[in-house]
């Protein structure tokens, strides 16, 4: 019959397509390196040396917004851009120190104001032409490049009494030092110098941020205003050969919403001890999708070479170690911070109205109302359940992970529902026959709590933290709401009470002025103070200038740790757990060298594959 | 037919018009905005969050950014709305291209993102529809000729399974099956090495990443329109010109496929571009939870992302391919058809010019007001929130007698007759049982929903066993605490205590009588001990417990919206039926501009622009009034065109000559005579509001912690991927709570439809 005839056909059909699926596997096309003489400045590896080949596959749970380092803001943008361009120097991980990358060498004068950097000699981008002292000077003339008025002047800002920058971006901030744009000068072909008005002890550290732009390639777009538009996502899905790169790898094709594939840059400034030029690997896709726990199972199941591994999903990754033969390394705490804070804010909205009603903002500016509140977070028993016991109590506004930072032995608050009733009743807080806690003048103390929904961690601390706060007499609202909404609230409208948040962390302290100082826009509890509303935050800020001047390791450190003691005796953050992190990566690739902090594959242009199969 | 299609497309333009400043005003409301993610960076100055707030014009009132995307969007432009800058090179009016405008995010064209993305929604989309047909076809025509065979029950019921399964709980199984097995993909259009294959096997590889995710769609797809297509098999094979061939002695087979097939299958192989357009924008769901970068993919991270004018480009996309989908079911079936004609009527000029004229008048006023009082949508916003409450109460007070007066009638007419058949017996004894657990589900119980015990996280569910004389849970013991892993000890066993007193008990039996018993406790002294019948979830709270309390939600919720559905639906339907002429129409357009909107993209907008303005108790209550926001619609056409044809009738006639109040009209000859259309509508329905709200509380817009709903709960599951890798099966538990209501459901509906479909033979 017509039917079953039909059926057999796509019977048939469907067994051919299964057929030929099981066998499309092919191989990869053959790299061209071009074998381009190593210029006079090349950097010769201190690895293993290793063979060519190999495709090292990532799963990444967001794109790239954009290949133009001044338009990227957001860590995935960064990072495909940090393997296509190279900045002047950066950090080595294993050894916590600034190394050299574009720039050779540098030389420190004036007292630590004026920094001369030199070039790696012949050293070229991708599509042969030579990186010159010309583009760094391009580059930093991009950052700082004005908005002119009909007469050609700048246009000054009114508010900030700066130049209106033509492409604003974090860097004109980083760079401001002292209040005045860092000052830089051609010396000759490969020497630049650069003046700081003031010392700036992390200035070796922060030059590292910006990647050096070519000149021959985007001097056009930012003479004629197309900048920000230029090296965009379109550019790589269309022309990647446009986007030349300085860095181990260049882009071969991208397909958003699926993957961006890289590969070697024939005119890399790395080479092993035998000549080879790195990378040794011939293709570096990055795999896009929906989410990290997609990502995590496709590490877990052979699918993709290395992978962070949260506290969350070890227990579960661990058993595919075998099967799929990959190694997960434990990088002990994590870099971010985790807290909960309450809103001190005692300004009023544009109509009047307090931010925080004041009987509730007498509790929440009260140190020893935070320290009961901190005491009665029961956060052992939130490592044990949701981290497993992959997880350490915060005591500190720098987590432990920054090893060069952390301060040991900041005061630590305890789990003890007890002591925090007991300093609750000696505040002069009562408790109501029904068990409910009472302020002096008879308020019930009761707050709204508000959470950035989506992570099934926060939740479970916020759901805890409402348990907790239950079990001293405490109601709690919980409220959960998209990211955007509660930071309009923390930043605009400032109307909430309790919240919960994280920062990320890792890297030189001066990094955090804007949540340390009060006048920072992230001194989340009362930011942007016009002047300190207590002392110990004027203390806070008095260090921050001081240890930004001060260029003896030592004594920055012993000011940090101050720092440091005073939040925690302080508590306007109240901190709660950090995670172990973990990383995995498969065995099958060499010379792979684990950092106590950062990401695994920092030296990706060294790993290669001994036995292809 | 030329001027039918041309007509068809020109009345896209309202139509868009309408959508598109329905998204943006709720873009506009919600809190936050595109540059909030910059806003909390440590590296990123305020001055540069300014300038670029400048740049994207997010400075500026919501009406010159809207009227600045119109004037993008469309070709003949003005300059006075662009910006001071760029205003001076043009002349007042000018012609251009149409533009989208950019995606914030990806600061490419919104076109050429959309048209990067639409291609694989395009495929998906195609080979689910193939699918469905040439799945549901063939097996919709066997199961009608055999009817009543085991083949045709065993069909059936798989169909209505498959009908109850939420599709984002059949993705989330696919993908764990995906990741488990290695077999399929786990997400993507491609693989890794598409780029390095030879064109076949490219092509297979398309192919082969398609597999799952088509399954998934079209489950739900086959299921649905297997029943149609038998039941048009069913109605045709009783038709006169069947028995007239049969008559005249041709074979069965000839019958069956040449006259009745051939008529039962066209209705259904003209819908194709409908079904075809409704799955494009319906494979939201499962594109996010599968991975699959289609469009809904780029939408919903475009909605969370605030990224305006990609949400509104999409959504305008969406919303076209609907129409321009139904239009082509329209002519396919005209050209197939020829008893069909395709509507010729003439364009009514007087009532359009007056529809318009509101619109418009609307949009001036709001323009007026918000130029002249800036504040008036802040105090708006605080007064909407007050009028919505004082609606509530009246709402209620209609909804209560309006569910009192359906118990009634379906007591009387609709319940003896479901008891006599088997599956309607079991479907509403099921249900009943379900809403009983519910009700009072703080007796049953043992813990409260958020009770946590964070020694016992992810605790398996305990075995019963019978030791000592009397009923025992077992006790376990972590063995290993870096995996959760319990293991029960040996010899130890808690005594389980039935109708024990609980002092600390708050609760009220119908918020009335206190009653301070439990069903059943753990007879021991420890605080920790715990009789997990369902296991605990991840902060140690009992998920049995969770699940009763969750049912409340989850339950009601059906209830509630489809009360609050039904009576607008009636109200509206009833007026316009009974009015006819201006209003009838005005109110008919409004009803297709709601059901022309590709409703979860809405949804979702909605939700974000409404959330903020709410805590979690208020949020049940704002998830009902969205899905019945959407829900009415149809309705009140089907009811419209009930009441048409009542109005006409000579009891109504007599009735308006008598001077009745048409209130009185409506609620006295209408309603007795669409109730029982009304019921089963509703039961039928009832499914769609809970499979809402757990889909809405699954991608994390619902119900919040910690209060308990299933699909909050399941999203648990999906979030926590630790969850199914170590294998915590019992935290699935709400989605087979979800599964067995909405089969109830389903069937209950079916066998009420049949009890009152007159034309069914008892």
């Amino acid at each position: 019959m017509v039917v079953s005839t039909i059926f057999r056909h796509i019977a048939n059909a469907l067994l051919c397509a299964f057929v030929l699926s099981i066998c499309a596997c092919t191989k990869p096309p053959k790299i061209e390196r071009g074998n381009f003489p190593l210029p006079k400045g090349v950097e010769t590896a201190n690895c293993q040396v290793g063979k060519y080949g190999g495709i090292f596959v990532l799963a990444a749970s967001q794109e790239p917004k954009t290949f133009n380092p001044l338009v990227a803001t957001d860590t995935y943008s960064a990072q495909a851009i940090s393997l296509i361009l190279s900045p002047l120097v950066t950090l080595d991980p294993i050894k916590d120190e600034i190394i050299p990358a574009l720039a050779e060498s540098w030389k420190i004068q004036d007292g630590g104001k004026t920094y001369i950097f030199k070039l790696r000699e012949g050293i070229k981008f991708s599509d042969g032409v030579e990186i010159t002292a010309d583009d760094v000077i391009f580059t930093f003339e991009t950052i700082f490049k004005p908005v002119l008025d009909e007469k050609g002047n700048p246009k000054i800002d009114k508010s900030t009494k700066r130049p209106m920058l033509r492409y604003p971006s974090r860097y004109a901030g980083q760079y401001t030092i002292g209040g005045d744009p860092i000052k830089f000068r051609k010396v000759d072909k490969y020497r630049v110098e650069f003046k700081t008005k003031k010392v700036y002890a992390p200035f070796l550290h922060d030059i590292g941020y910006i990647e050096i732009l070519p000149k021959h390639k985007l001097q056009k777009s930012v003479e004629d205003g197309t900048f920000q538009q230029t090296w965009s996502t379109e550019t790589a899905i269309n022309s990647p050969e446009e986007i030349v790169s300085s860095g181990a790898f260049k882009i071969f094709s991208y397909k958003p919403g699926e993957r961006l594939v890289l590969s070697p840059n024939p005119h890399y400034w790395r080479a092993d001890k035998n000549g080879q030029r790195l990378p040794y690997l011939d293709f570096l896709i990055y795999k896009f999708v929906a989410d990290i726990n997609t990502s995590t199972i496709l590490f877990a199941t052979g699918q993709c070479d290395a992978s962070a591994v949260s506290a969350n999903d070890f227990a579960w990754v661990s058993k595919y170690q075998k099967t799929y033969d990959f190694k997960i390394y434990e990088r002990g705490p994590d870099t971010g911070i985790y807290f909960i804070w309450f809103n001190q804010n005692p300004r009023k909205s544009a109509n009047g109205k307090p931010f925080v009603k004041p009987y509730k903002l007498k509790w929440f500016t009260n140190p020893q109302f935070r320290r009961a509140i901190m005491s009665a977070i029961d956060r052992n028993g939130l490592i044990k359940s949701v981290w497993f016991s992959r997880a350490e109590k915060l005591n500190s506004i720098i987590s432990p992970a920054n090893k060069k930072w952390y301060n040991p032995n900041t005061i630590k608050h305890d789990y003890s529902p007890e002591k925090a009733r007991k300093i609750l009743l000696e505040e002069g807080f009562k408790y109501s026959d029904t068990g409910k806690l009472v302020d002096k003048d008879g308020n019930a103390v009761e707050f709204d709590f508000i959470v950035a929904d989506g992570s099934q961690n926060s939740t479970s601390i916020a759901t805890t933290f409402v348990a907790n706060m239950k079990a001293i007499g405490i109601t709690v609202n919980l409220k959960f709401m998209d990211f955007g909404t509660m930071i309009s609230k923390i930043d605009n409208t400032f109307e909430y009470e309790t919240a919960l948040m994280g920062f990320t962390g890792g890297g030189d302290p001066s990094g955090g002025k804007a949540i340390y100082r009060s006048d920072g826009f992230l001194h989340v509890w009362n930011p942007r103070q016009s002047s300190p509303a207590t002392d110990w935050e004027k203390r806070i800020d008095e260090i921050m200038d001081l240890q930004e001047v001060e260029m003896n390791p030592t004594k920055r450190r012993e000011l940090i740790f101050e720092m440091q003691n005073i939040f925690a005796e302080k508590l306007p953050l109240l901190y709660l757990i950090t995670p172990m992190s973990y990383s995995g990566i498969s065995n099958k690739w060499q010379n792979v060298k684990v950092p106590p902090i950062g990401s695994i594959i920092w030296n990706i242009d060294e790993l290669y594959q001994e036995n292809k199969d | 037919m030329f001027k039918f299609i041309f007509r068809r497309l020109l009345s896209l333009i309202p139509l868009m018009l309408g959508i598109s400043l329905m998204v943006f005003l709720l873009m506009y409301l919600a809190p936050g905005d595109f540059l909030s993610e910059a806003r909390n960076s440590k590296d990123i100055s305020p001055e540069i969050v300014k300038q670029e707030e400048i740049r994207l014009g997010l400075d500026k009132p919501w009406y010159i950014q809207y009227g600045r995307w119109l004037n993008g969007v469309s070709p003949i432009k003005t300059s006075l709305l662009l910006p001071e800058k760029d205003s001076a090179k043009k002349s007042i009016i000018y012609f251009g291209k149409p533009d989208f405008g950019y995606s914030w995010s990806y600061k490419i064209p919104v076109l050429s993102l959309i048209g990067q993305r639409l291609l694989p929604t395009f495929w998906l989309a195609l080979t689910s529809t193939l699918l469905i047909y040439a799945v549901s076809i063939p097996l919709g025509v066997l199961s009608a000729v055999k009817r009543d065979s085991i083949f045709d029950r065993l069909a059936s019921f798989l169909a209505y399974a498959s009908l109850s399964i939420p599709y984002f709980f059949l993705a989330l199984l696919a993908v764990l099956f995906a990741a488990t097995t290695g077999l399929f993909p786990t997400g993507g259009q491609v693989s890794i090495m598409h780029d390095f294959m030879s064109p076949p096997l490219q092509f297979c590889d398309y192919i082969k990443h398609l597999i799952l995710p088509t399954l998934v769609l079209s489950v739900g797809g086959i299921a649905s329109m297997m029943r149609v297509m038998r039941g048009n098999f069913l109605d045709y094979s009783k038709a006169e010109f069947v028995t007239t061939a049969r008559a005249k002695g041709l074979s069965e087979n000839v019958v069956m496929f040449k006259h009745v097939l051939r008529n039962a299958i066209n209705p259904i192989v003209t819908s194709f571009g409908f079904a075809f357009a409704g799955l494009l924008s319906g494979a939201l769901l499962v594109e996010n939870v599968m991975n699959y970068p289609g469009l809904g993919q780029l939408i919903y991270g475009a909605i969370i992302k605030q990224d305006q004018y990609v949400v509104m480009a999409g959504v305008i996309m969406g919303c076209a391919m609907l129409v321009v989908g139904q239009l082509f079911a329209d002519i396919l079936l005209a050209l197939t058809d020829p008893r069909i004609r395709l509507e010729n009527e003439r364009i009514p000029y007087k009532k359009l010019g007056i529809f318009f004229s509101i619109v418009i008048s609307i949009i001036i006023l709001l323009t007026w007001i918000s130029q002249t009082f800036p504040t008036f949508f802040d105090t708006l916003k605080s007064i909407s929130i007050y009028t919505l409450c004082v609606l509530g109460i009246i709402l209620v007070i209609l909804l209560i007698a309006g569910l009192v007066w359906a118990g009634i009638f379906f007591k009387k007419n609709l319940l003896p007759l479901a008891l006599k058949n088997k599956i309607g017996c079991i479907a509403l004894f099921s249900l009943a049982f379900m809403y009983l657990v519910a009700i009072f589900a703080p007796f049953i119980a043992p813990y409260d929903p958020t009770l946590q015990c964070l020694d016992k996280s992810f605790h398996p569910p305990c075995a019963i066993v019978w030791h000592d004389g009397s009923l025992c849970a077992k006790v376990y013991e972590n063995v290993d605490p870096t995996e959760a892993k319990y293991e029960p000890v040996k010899n130890q066993f808690l005594k389980i205590k039935f109708f024990s007193a609980d002092e600390n008990s708050d609760y009220k039996i119908f918020g009335i009588v206190p009653f301070k018993y439990k069903l059943f406790t753990a007879d021991s002294t420890q605080a920790d001990a715990r009789i997990f019948l369902l296991g605990s979830d991840a902060t140690g709270r009992d998920v049995f417990s969770r699940l009763l309390y969750g049912a409340r939600i989850s339950l009601s919720i059906g209830f509630v919206g489809i009360a609050i559905t039904m009576v607008i639906g009636f109200i509206v339907g009833g007026l316009s039926g009974y009015f006819g002429g201006t209003f009838d129409f005005i109110t008919m357009r409004f009803v297709e501009f709601l059901m022309a909107v590709p409703g979860l993209y809405l949804l979702l907008a909605m939700r974000s622009a409404l959330a903020p303005h709410f805590d979690s108790a208020q949020m049940y209550m704002m998830i009902v009034i969205i899905l019945s926001f959407f829900g009415w619609a149809g309705t009140a056409r089907v009811i419209r065109g009930m009441s048409l044809s009542l109005a006409k009738s000579q009891y109504v006639q007599a009735s308006k000559a008598m001077g009745q109040s048409p209130l009185k009209i409506i609620l006295k000859h209408f309603l007795p005579n669409v109730l029982s259309y009304l019921i089963v509508g509703a039961t039928l329905s009832i499914p769609a509001y809970i499979l809402g709200e757990a889909a809405l509380s699954f991608l994390g817009l619902g119900i919040q912690e910690p209060s308990a709903s299933w699909g909050l709960m399941l999203a648990q599951a999906q979030n926590d991927t630790k969850v199914l890798m170590l294998g915590f099966w019992w935290l699935l538990s709400p989605g087979v709570a979800i599964f067995a209501t909405v089969l109830a459901f389903n069937m209950l509906g079916d066998i009420l439809r049949d009890i009152a479909d007159p034309k069914k033979e008892k």
